[in-house]
């Protein structure tokens, strides 16, 4: 019977712990202070300049921030727009997962700010890759490309020709093997992926091969990894571990720290790979990735997009702060401050694409044209079909069953298999 | 005899090697800059064990950011979890162990059956709740879930059990009420139960991080392990803050049991065997 007198002390406590109660939706005034919840997978100081910036461009506007790690961005998510969660009203997606967010009713539509953003973008298929069915539903603030990367020192002792800038000489992925095979035992690892099995990083061999994006049909629903072209690129992507051009056992966070330590002769990785090797004072260069002999060039692309919760009862000033960080130059130049990434705004990406260039000294002479280039010409995204997630997947686990030595033909059979049987139960 | 001491004194002192040695490379490598340490990983080399040539620089750039903050919230909520998790075991544990009432056993076994559950297996369900009521992102959401802890209310009521009957009645008869004896007779008595139950409560916050990433995520309310995980993104990766990180989170749980180990050792061996 003494129980609640006892436990009067843990709920005083707790009480006081607690936070103030959120305004909720109904209550939120029309006009006046706004505060705004966005969740990131990015620690809190990536995105705090472009939040203090805006804050000070919308009287008014208090952007508090969730930092989720990014394996559990999407569950987190998910989960919590699934719950009905009102609070969240802006966060960041990859634009390949936005039609299963659109068909779950999570995303409010952007487009009143499409004409915007297609005048501000640096390329429009960066702002219509957030498209579907004809509304704009996220914004990217960030964009990305690949390079082939060389250690020069180790290309000058082996008496290799480095790979051109320009993407009109760029190599063939079979020059780039041959190249490789003639370092073996003068480096550690001849040639390294920033994002080994990814389908990020893996997705621009098949399109270059003539594979596509490993998916066919009109409404690309059905998987095709067995495809010829596919096949090609998975042959070839087997051969490099078999001959030993490649390692099987490195992780993907030690790939950019052992090439800029110096440990491998080439990496195929995207710009934030030149502040590292400078960072370490690595003898490199860097080239237009490479392409398959008579396919088209393609490059890996995209970041994250801002989106805007359809949940949201804060919509209209959710949409001003993308707005304001993403199609302003001003903006935009704050939101890559800390994370260095490409900015799509074309201002932004100007003062960017000059300062980066000028950033690795003569090793980086004609990155700016080169990333221009292949962001107008080669960039190839993610494709936003229902169920991506699980398609990548599926896609990663095949790449990684590959890389360890199964047969390309018969595992892209089975792959192909449990893609489409996941497809039909998401209907 | 002797010779048989000897290998077992090695042996030990091998096996204790071993289990350290993977403590000691994230030590070691966390005091070379930035992403250094994998010189000497790929071929693993005897000089990753070495922490020469190294700084703390890690852990200076660790702890004048967000880790730092998030460090001091887990010790926030972990230190009051404790206090008011032993609050809550010990008046359960008492009742259970010394009051009779009907159906007590009853109470006991749901207890313990409901500790059997797996929190993650409800969280989600229950952050929905939490977030009915206005506690997303709050101390007081991170905190409320772990002060029932079902396995501290066993090992504090078996601990409770093995007092002697005799000073209880005592205490009675001396004019002490049920929560004089619990306060001045039992507890006393019961230190290394409640330093191995307080132990439970702050190791099940310390590591926790499904519920802390399903309740507060903001910077100001954000736990240490989802602030190490937020150390890692989609473009970048500093490996020596990391690992700097790791080392600090594991080290604080070392040190406490290492203060703490004869205490924490009576209290799970103890159970039920004492008086």
């Amino acid at each position: 019977m003494k129980l609640p007198w006892l436990t009067l002390p843990a709920v005083l406590v707790l009480a006081g712990c607690q936070s103030a109660p959120a305004t909720t939706p109904a209550q939120q005034p029309a006009a006046g202070p706004v505060t705004l919840t966005f969740a990131n997978a990015d620690p809190a100081a990536t995105w705090k300049p472009v939040i203090d910036h805006c804050q000070k461009q919308l009287p008014g506007l208090t952007v508090k921030q969730l930092n989720i790690p990014y394996p559990q961005l999407t569950s987190t998510i998910t989960q919590r727009l699934t719950q009905g969660n009102a609070e969240l009203d802006v966060f960041t997606v990859v634009p390949a997962w936005i039609r299963d967010y659109a068909n779950r009713g999570f995303l409010a539509d952007l487009s009143e700010l499409k004409p915007q953003a297609i005048a501000n973008a640096v390329s429009p298929d960066m702002v219509t890759a957030n498209e579907i069915d004809g509304k704009l539903l996220g914004i990217s603030p960030w964009t990305t490309s690949q390079f082939l990367y060389y250690n020069a020192d180790v290309l000058r002792k082996a008496g290799i020709e480095p790979p051109s800038a320009d993407p009109a000489r760029r190599w063939t992925w079979q020059q780039l093997r041959d190249a490789s095979a003639r370092l073996k035992g003068s480096v550690q690892y001849p040639l390294l992926f920033d994002q080994f099995d990814s389908y990020y990083q893996l997705q621009p061999l098949g399109v270059s091969a003539g594979g596509g994006n490993g998916l066919t049909g009109d409404k690309q629903d059905k998987p095709d990894f067995a495809n010829p072209g596919w096949q090609k690129a998975l042959t070839f992507y087997s051969g490099l571990f078999t001959d030993g051009l490649s390692p099987r056992g490195i992780t993907n966070d030690k790939t950019n720290a052992l090439f800029a330590g110096g440990k491998a002769g080439f990496i195929v990785s995207g710009p934030w790979t030149v502040s590292n090797a400078v960072k370490t004072k690595l003898a490199f260069g860097v080239a237009a990735a490479p392409v398959f002999e008579g396919g088209k060039p393609a490059t890996s692309t995209d970041s994250w997009a801002m989106a805007v919760s359809a949940k949201s009862a804060k919509q209209a000033m959710a949409k001003r702060f993308l707005e304001c960080a993403n199609l302003t130059a001003a903006g935009n130049t704050a939101s890559i401050k800390i994370a260095q990434i490409t900015p799509t705004q074309k201002d932004a990406y100007k003062a960017f694409a000059t300062q980066f260039e000028a950033s690795g000294g003569a090793a980086t002479k004609g990155l700016s044209a080169l990333m221009e280039t292949e962001l107008r010409t080669t960039a190839v995204h993610r494709p936003p079909v229902t169920g991506y997630t699980v398609f990548e997947s599926e896609a990663e686990k095949l790449f990684a069953d590959v890389r360890n030595g199964s047969n390309p033909a018969g595992r892209a059979k089975k792959a192909d298999e449990t893609i489409a049987r996941q497809f039909a139960r998401l209907g | 005899m002797k010779v048989s001491r000897v290998a077992s004194v090695f042996a030990a002192a091998l096996a204790a090697g071993l289990i350290f040695l993977p403590l000691w490379w994230v030590f070691a490598s966390s005091l070379r800059p930035g992403n250094s340490f994998v010189e000497n990983l790929t071929p693993l080399s005897w000089r990753a064990f070495l922490p020469v040539g190294g700084s703390f620089a890690n852990y200076e750039v660790l702890l004048d950011g967000d880790f730092a903050r998030a460090l001091l919230n887990s010790f926030l909520v972990a230190g009051v979890t404790v206090v008011l998790g032993l609050a809550v075991a010990v008046l359960a544990a008492y009742a259970l162990a010394v009051l009779n009432f009907p159906g007590r056993g009853y109470v006991f076994v749901f207890v313990i059956l409901v500790s059997m559950v797996p929190f993650d297996a409800i969280a989600i369900p229950l952050s929905g709740l939490f977030s009915t009521w206005r506690l997303s992102d709050s101390y007081a959401g991170l905190i409320l879930p772990a002060l029932a802890n079902g396995f501290a209310i066993f090992v504090l009521r078996q601990f409770f059990l093995g007092v002697p009957q005799e000073l209880l009645d005592a205490a009675e008869v001396d004019g002490l009420g049920r929560f004089g004896t619990l306060l001045r007779i039992v507890l006393p008595l019961s230190k290394p139960a409640l330093i191995g139950a307080g132990l439970m409560l702050f190791l099940s916050q310390w590591q926790a991080y499904l519920w802390p990433l399903l309740i507060g995520t903001s910077p100001g309310k954000q736990l240490a392990p989802i602030a190490l995980a937020n150390l890692s993104n989609l473009y970048s990766v500093d490996l020596g803050q990391i690992l700097a990180g790791s080392f600090v989170l594991s080290a604080v749980p070392m040190v406490l049991l290492l203060f703490f180990q004869r205490q924490y050792t009576e209290s799970l061996s103890t159970s039920g065997m004492r008086g």
